[in-house]
């Protein structure tokens, strides 16, 4: 992400827009930032740093260079490079010159004695000395990144950059697949944020978005955190976003929207959860049954969490029933799942239990729903037969 | 009894019962979760009304401790009213005392006092080092942990900076029954407040020299910290004695090659700023500059042009050979050298291998390097700006400043450094700069000297306080600065 110095945006109307920068004007600083870099393998940090400011030279676009740059540079890795610890080195110099006096014939002297007890020329010493100082650090790893995508990562970051100053978000999501829905109640939680959900599946969800604290006063401690929730949300396919924005001491608003065209960078999430539901779901396709197999599910708020169903099983007649397979889960986790269905409380509800969990009927008392045990694979057939009690 | 108080990200969160009578206004209902919060800083107000109501209370997680000092001097008596003061406020509240009236006593004083897991937050990295080596004396039984500065050591005792307690304040909420706010004053802005209400330690300590703000935030400290319980002004505690001293003016020369550079750098800048009506003698003219360059080709060049200007007038290797010839006046006398930038600070350790303090060093090599100087291990530090203030060299009684500021105040903070009071001492303060440039008129600028205007306002410093305590910084005033 990048620093608040290097975000570019206007506010007009109450109203927060990042300045985008043009392609044609921004691709060949793209190319030249990332070529200063890769002519840098192997040299320090502060070499590069000259070069990319010999770079920016007297352009206005400085700006633009030094956020290209900064998002290029934090995915290449340096390393120290030293054979001596230098902090073993000072010490041990600095006592020497310490004691035989200030000047640069003493200097000379301790670094040839010091030489020649490690077998190392002088001026391999001097290197060593300050070897630690992130200016001497030594690129090791290039970005791997291409102009494009490197340009890509920018206007992403712009966009980012102006949730830093938010006080509440509300995203508005529409019929979205049980997964991708799933995944992003997963980042919410990752980034410790707090959400409130309203709406249903035809109307679709509204998602408050801010923290524990937002509930006494208006605060953008939260913001950096929802910056980092947005590549995650450009996963889901249909959303819009309201961002309630504190900046330059005004209240604005900063809308987007999933027809934007960010693209994200957090890797995409499979489209099934585990391999047990995308053979589920190929093989009901084979089924002859009037039961359509959905996976845009309603999202079942359980105040601080929310129950996803995997599926929803939806007859012509109206009539809808929610199934949830639980596969190889962790004792922990699944403590947590069966919680969840419990909590939520549905009437209409199938859950499918693999038997490797050797799952006894007190662990799954108080579950709402009918059960069905399976070996191995989940068969459809099994759960249709439990869907004529519904 | 049923219900549980739980700490939760910065927040204080009731199950499983609804809050007593007296609290409906401090918990809020959160249709989130479906449960009562309330803001962390007030659990003081908390625990007494739920007493007895609730069945457990697993909000704080901070210990008792067994502190007593190793050592402790005799304190002031402005100390001890102070900590009377405090303690009268329940443990919470502000003391405003002047810089070197003892402040970092008076905290660990409350920390006796108090007797609980206790975390102190600094503004700065000097501090944190100064803070850090202070509770380690007072308390060697017990390990201090730093929190900053690329340490995450949240133990018993700790010392963090503002940043680093504002960033982990969710998690270190509830792990600290004393918070000590050193000069609190930096506290509220709204980055940094949650070092405060997101944690429900019951004691408070905020210490500073200058409480109030210009934007008035100071007010908000009285909700989260306490009332100002004690305030000291200097002349209170009037006295103190300092050590004889000289200013030596070293002028270097520019070499042919660096003062042509140097002309034609100034002239290219100078070109823009007359074309463009703008004259650097006000305030408003440098920042009309600081825009315009960042506009047009035109100014960006002469922007470049005016610090390769200073960079060259700064780092003059002349000053270096200046600096050869002082080391070689004073065989043997402790020595410390004074830089504005980082690279000519490392440039003089590299050069003649005396170790370097900048913000870049770590909190303990900079604590090692600082007690080996004092012990005459090393006879010579230099520093990049940051041991202007808040650290006490031992014996020291030559400075060198190679370059510096134009602000009067870092002068008198430098001189500061070599002016604790010995037996026969003399202290020199050598002030090095390159002559017929920029860099002379910013030195006599910030000495008072010749027609430059000054940042900074002519107002001396009070004087200064209370005698003869050993780690009290020496106040001194601009008059006396000004005699020499």
């Amino acid at each position: 992400m990048l620093k608040s110095e290097h975000l570019e945006f206007t506010l007009r109307g109450g109203r927060a827009y990042p300045k985008f920068p043009k392609r044609d004007r921004a691709l060949p600083w793209a190319e030249s930032v990332l070529g200063a870099i890769n002519e840098h393998l192997g040299l320090t940090r502060g070499q590069l740093e000259g070069a990319l400011t010999a770079l920016e030279g007297d352009s206005p676009d400085y700006n633009l260079v030094r956020g290209l740059a900064h998002l290029a540079l934090a995915e290449a890795t340096f390393d120290i490079r030293a054979v001596l610890e230098p902090g073993f080195l000072r010490q041990k110099v600095f006592a020497l010159a310490g004691a035989a006096g200030y000047g640069e014939r003493e200097s000379r002297a301790v670094m040839e004695e010091v030489g020649r007890e490690y077998g190392l020329e002088t001026c391999a010493l001097e290197e060593n000395l300050y070897a630690d100082l992130p200016e001497n650090h030594v690129l090791v790893k290039l970005p791997g990144l291409s102009p494009a995508e490197l340009l890509e990562r920018y206007d992403l970051a712009q966009a980012q950059g102006l949730l830093y100053s938010a006080t509440r978000m509300v995203v508005q999501m529409h019929r979205n697949a049980a997964g991708e829905y799933k995944r992003l109640f997963r980042y919410l939680k990752f980034y410790r944020l707090m959400f409130a959900v309203e709406g249903d599946l035809d109307s679709g969800y509204r998602v408050t978005v801010d923290g524990p604290t937002s509930l006494f006063a208006q605060t953008r401690r939260y913001g950096v955190r929802m910056a980092a929730l947005l590549p995650a949300l450009l996963h889901v396919s249909r959303w819009d976003l309201t961002a309630h924005l504190r900046l330059r001491g005004q209240k604005v608003e900063y809308t987007l929207d999933s027809k934007a065209k960010l693209k994200s960078h957090y890797p995409q999430p499979p489209e099934f959860d585990s391999m047990l539901e995308a053979t589920f779901a190929k093989r009901w396709e084979t089924l002859k049954t009037q039961w359509r197999l959905e996976r845009e599910v309603e999202v079942i708020d359980l105040r601080g969490t929310v129950f996803l169903p995997d599926f929803a099983l939806r007859h012509p007649d109206g009539r809808t029933v929610y199934l949830e397979i639980v596969g190889f889960w962790q004792p922990e986790y699944l403590k947590r799942k069966l919680e969840k269905v419990r909590g939520a409380g549905l009437d209409n509800l199938i859950v499918a239990v693999s038997e490797r969990l050797n799952l006894s009927k007190e662990k799954l008392e108080g579950v709402p729903a009918k059960v069905v045990f399976f070996k191995g694979q989940l068969k459809p057939e099994a759960v249709l037969d439990e869907l004529n009690w519904f | 009894m049923s219900g549980v108080l739980r700490y939760e990200s910065g927040t204080l969160v009731l199950e499983g019962t609804s809050p007593p009578k007296g609290l409906e206004a401090v918990f809020a209902f959160d249709v989130r979760v479906n449960l009562w919060r309330a803001p962390a800083y007030r659990y003081p107000e908390i625990v007494p009304l739920l007493k007895n109501r609730i069945g457990a209370n697993r909000a704080p997680q901070y210990r008792v401790l067994a502190l007593e000092r190793s050592a402790a001097h005799a304190p002031y008596l402005h100390q001890l009213e102070g900590l009377a003061a405090w303690r009268g406020s329940s443990g919470r509240g502000i003391v405003v005392l002047p810089t070197g009236a003892g402040k970092t006593e008076l905290g660990l004083m409350a920390m006796e006092w108090a007797s609980r897991s206790t975390l102190v937050v600094v503004p700065t990295r000097v501090l944190m080092h100064q803070w850090y080596a202070e509770l380690k004396a007072a308390f060697p039984d017990l390990p201090v942990g730093l929190i900053g500065d690329g340490e995450h050591e949240p133990f018993d005792l700790a010392v963090a900076t503002y940043d680093s307690a504002a960033i982990h304040a969710e998690k270190l909420g509830n792990r600290y029954g004393l918070l000590i706010f050193d000069e609190v004053h930096h506290l509220p802005t709204e980055f940094y407040e949650p070092a405060a209400t997101f944690s429900l330690a019951p004691y408070r300590l905020g210490l500073t020299a200058s409480l109030e703000r210009a934007d008035l935030r100071h007010e908000r400290l009285y909700e989260y910290v306490g009332p100002v319980v004690y305030r000291r002004a200097a002349a209170e505690l009037r006295g103190g004695v300092l050590a004889d001293y000289r200013i030596e003016e070293v002028r270097v020369e520019l070499s042919r090659a660096e003062r042509e550079n140097y002309q034609k750098a100034l002239e290219l800048r100078n070109a823009f700023l007359e074309a463009q009506r703008i004259s650097l003698g006000s305030l408003e003219g440098w920042s009309q500059f600081v825009k315009l360059s960042a506009r047009t080709e035109e100014g960006r060049r002469a922007m470049r042009a005016h610090r390769e200007a200073s960079r060259i007038a700064t780092a003059a290797p002349a000053k270096l050979r200046a600096l050869g010839a002082i080391l070689a006046r004073h065989p043997g006398q402790k020595v410390l050298v004074f830089t504005k930038e980082n690279e000519l600070a490392y440039e003089v350790s590299r050069r003649y291998l005396i170790p370097c303090i900048t913000h870049q060093t770590h909190v303990k090599e900079r604590q090692a390097t600082l007690e080996k100087f004092a012990q005459g291990e090393y006879r010579a530090v230099v520093s990049g700006n940051v041991l202007n203030e808040g650290i006490n060299v031992a014996d020291a009684s030559v400075a060198v400043n190679l370059s510096g500021s134009a602000v009067e105040r870092e002068l008198i903070q430098r001189l500061g450094r070599i002016l604790r009071r010995m037996e026969n001492k003399t202290a020199v303060f050598y002030e090095v700069f390159t002559r017929d440039t920029r860099e002379q008129r910013v030195s006599e600028r910030r000495r008072g000297l010749g027609q430059g205007r000054s940042e900074w306002p002519q107002k001396p410093p009070e004087p200064p306080e209370v005698v003869s305590q050993e780690r009290l910084l020496p106040a001194l005033s601009w008059d006396e600065l000004g005699k020499d």
